[in-house]
């Protein structure tokens, strides 16, 4: 029998290990690790005491701030899964992913009351609210009388001890949504084992610790932000919270903060360089920079090796569905842009231990040099979908030629080159990256048709920089209000910022495909012609 | 040819109006100390876009290297260091 290893063991270690070191800066605010994991400890107990049924999940409305961060590592510390909520999000769609994870506790941020405001009335069945930084709770308390309201002196009052809880490998350690072409999105559930095999190959691969300065850019919304957290934590580093509003271009945080570590989606970096702050030697602190989500131009890899010249420049290469990232390639200035097609750089190979195949439709692998789907085995392959067996058949699949394990089928193309790096080539269907989230130009579409009565009403991604979409417009027929401010204030109540179409354009004609579809292939052909 | 601070002003409130107007937006939302990206004025993309459009207007380079992105987001911070762009530039 191994050790009993859990997401958060690391960090409980860390904390054994380096107590006064610095564990989070955010807010303007120094944590040590001693600190961080007190606060923790109380939130954990706090939720076992308002626990009125035993539920493996526990929802997290906070946004880099300190409840957001003592918020997971407390809900872990509970021996639960956390559920991140986001408050840039509409109403609607926190709604739905508190409804369909089943959560009955919530630990929230005073950062997002407003958000938790609106939420509140839609809620039938009773809640328990956590709020590690909230001390007025009585006007709520005496509006929503149902529901539980633990405020920040409650669960000071509560002894919470620092200790590792005693749930299985194989329990749900987050549960992330990613975006459904049905309009509802669907949960994947991660467990502690899959995370465990992410963490443990990272830190090995990056030789991380008690020295490292990790930037912490992404919304936990999104599953890269796992990373963030927890490889920082496994060794004592420092995690640096980049603020809300510093987020778009954060090149004097690098500095200021003399980061080593650096993730983040390639936009980030495109805009920084747009920004002219891609100078040679502007950070001169980065050990590793890291990109993933969305393809990575090899003349923006180029800049950022010149920009950060200590540091080694991967790209990083994975779905939700298999855990943060599984494959990776490292950029070297004089080799890789022989080995880049399309002048966008190679997702590369399979993490070590982990692995890789190119498949057609009838699921026969497929030679290297060939187009096909890229599925993705190993332990990072998570369980499926919560409470959808149908979607997690049809996605989590065996391969008979590759042996016995469970493949996930991610519905990217890819195809491996002679040296068996593989290459992003697209989306099978009609999912699209947009400054790094996955979308469903579907759900996009059902919005649109909800806002303005016409069925014919689709979206295409747009602009296309660098085989990713900056946004999205949308085109409407035939519908009975022709002005955009309408449609999209409609789309904002439904849908997350980076959904939002930048513009309507509103047409006589729909394009049709000889199979009378909408051909989204003639729309972007518009929007490429009128772009010269 | 001098630039000054109110002429940048009023390049940046038109080229606002002009993207803005299709959207049914009111001008009063223009307000001197908005942050243009963090209101949802505009998004990360149409900042871009803004920044372009008055280097090519004013025929300047502007540097944002040692800012922070709060700092030259708002209305009143981009419109000044553009200002002081085109000062230094112009002597």
């Amino acid at each position: 029998m191994g050790i009993r290893k859990l997401l958060i063991s690391g960090f409980i270690q860390a904390t054994g290990k380096y107590p006064e070191h610095t564990a989070l800066k955010v807010d303007g605010a120094d944590y040590s690790y001693g600190a961080l994991a007190r606060l923790a400890a109380e939130i954990s107990a706090s939720i076992k005491a308002g626990e009125s049924q035993v539920y493996p999940l526990v929802a997290l409305l906070a946004h880099r701030s300190i409840s957001a961060y003592a918020g997971a590592l407390g809900i872990l510390m509970a021996g639960k899964g956390y559920v991140p909520l986001n408050p840039n999000f509409p109403t609607e769609r926190n709604f739905n992913m508190l409804s369909l994870s089943g959560c009955r506790i919530v630990v929230a941020g005073k950062e997002c009351l407003d958000m938790l405001k609106t939420l509140l009335p839609k809620l039938a069945v009773p809640f328990a609210f956590i709020f590690p930084d909230t001390r007025e709770l009585d006007e709520l308390r005496n509006q929503y009388p149902n529901h539980l309201f633990i405020g920040a002196d409650d669960v000071a009052a509560i002894e919470g001890r620092v200790s590792m809880p005693d749930n299985g490998q194989e329990s749900i350690a987050y549960l992330l949504f990613t975006s459904g072409s049905t309009g509802v999105p669907k949960g994947v559930c991660v467990s502690n084992q899959n995370a465990r095999a992410y963490v443990d190959y990272t830190c090995a691969r990056y030789g991380c610790d008690h020295r490292d300065r990790f930037s912490q850019a992404f919304d936990m919304t999104f599953d890269l932000s796992v990373h963030d957290l927890f490889v920082c934590w496994e060794h004592g580093g420092c995690l640096c919270v980049i603020p809300e509003s510093t987020t778009m271009a954060p090149a004097k945080f690098i500095k200021d903060n003399k980061l080593t570590m650096w993730f983040s989606v390639p936009s980030v970096a495109m805009f920084m360089s747009r920004m002219r702050m891609l100078k040679a030697g502007s950070f001169p602190s980065l050990r590793f920079s890291l990109f993933c989500g969305e393809p990575l131009p090899a003349t923006l890899a180029q800049q950022w090796q010149d920009a950060a010249p200590n540091s080694v420049v991967e790209n990083l290469y994975g779905p939700t569905e298999a855990t943060i990232a599984i494959t990776n390639y490292r950029w070297n200035n004089s080799e890789s842009p022989a080995v880049c097609r399309n002048g966008i750089v190679p997702i590369g190979r399979a993490f070590e231990g982990q692995r890789t195949c190119v498949v057609d439709q009838a699921l026969r692998v497929l030679p290297a040099g060939q187009t096909g789907e890229l599925c993705l085995g190993g332990s990072q392959v998570t369980g499926g979908y919560l409470n959808d067996p149908e979607k997690t058949t049809q996605a989590f699949v065996r391969i008979p030629q590759m042996g016995d394990g469970i493949w996930y089928l991610t519905g990217d193309l890819a195809l491996e080159d002679e040296n068996g790096y593989l290459h992003y080539l697209g989306r099978i269907d009609n999912q699209v990256k947009i400054r790094g989230y996955r979308v469903e130009l579907q759900e996009i579409d059902a919005a649109l048709r909800k806002a303005s009565g016409s069925e014919m009403a689709v979206c295409v991604a747009w602009p296309l920089a660098g085989g990713s979409a900056e946004g999205v417009v949308a085109f409407i027929c035939g519908a009975n209000v022709k002005n955009e401010r309408p449609i999209i204030d409609y789309c904002k109540g439904l849908l997350p910022p980076y959904m939002i179409p930048t513009r309507v354009e509103f047409i006589n004609d729909m394009p049709l495909n000889v199979n009378g579809k909408i051909d989204r292939l003639a729309l972007l052909n518009m929007l490429k012609k009128e772009n010269g | 040819m001098s630039v000054s601070e109110t002429d940048i002003k009023n390049h940046v409130v038109k080229y606002l109006m002009e993207k803005l107007e299709s959207s049914g937006m009111d001008r009063y939302e223009i307000e001197e100390g908005i942050d243009l990206v963090g209101s949802g004025l505009i998004s990360s993309l149409g900042f871009i876009e803004l920044l372009a459009s008055v280097e090519k207007q004013f025929d300047i380079e502007i540097d944002f290297e040692d800012r922070d992105t709060s700092e030259f987001t708002t209305f009143t911070g981009f419109v000044k260091l553009a200002a002081d762009t085109a000062r230094a530039k112009n002597g």
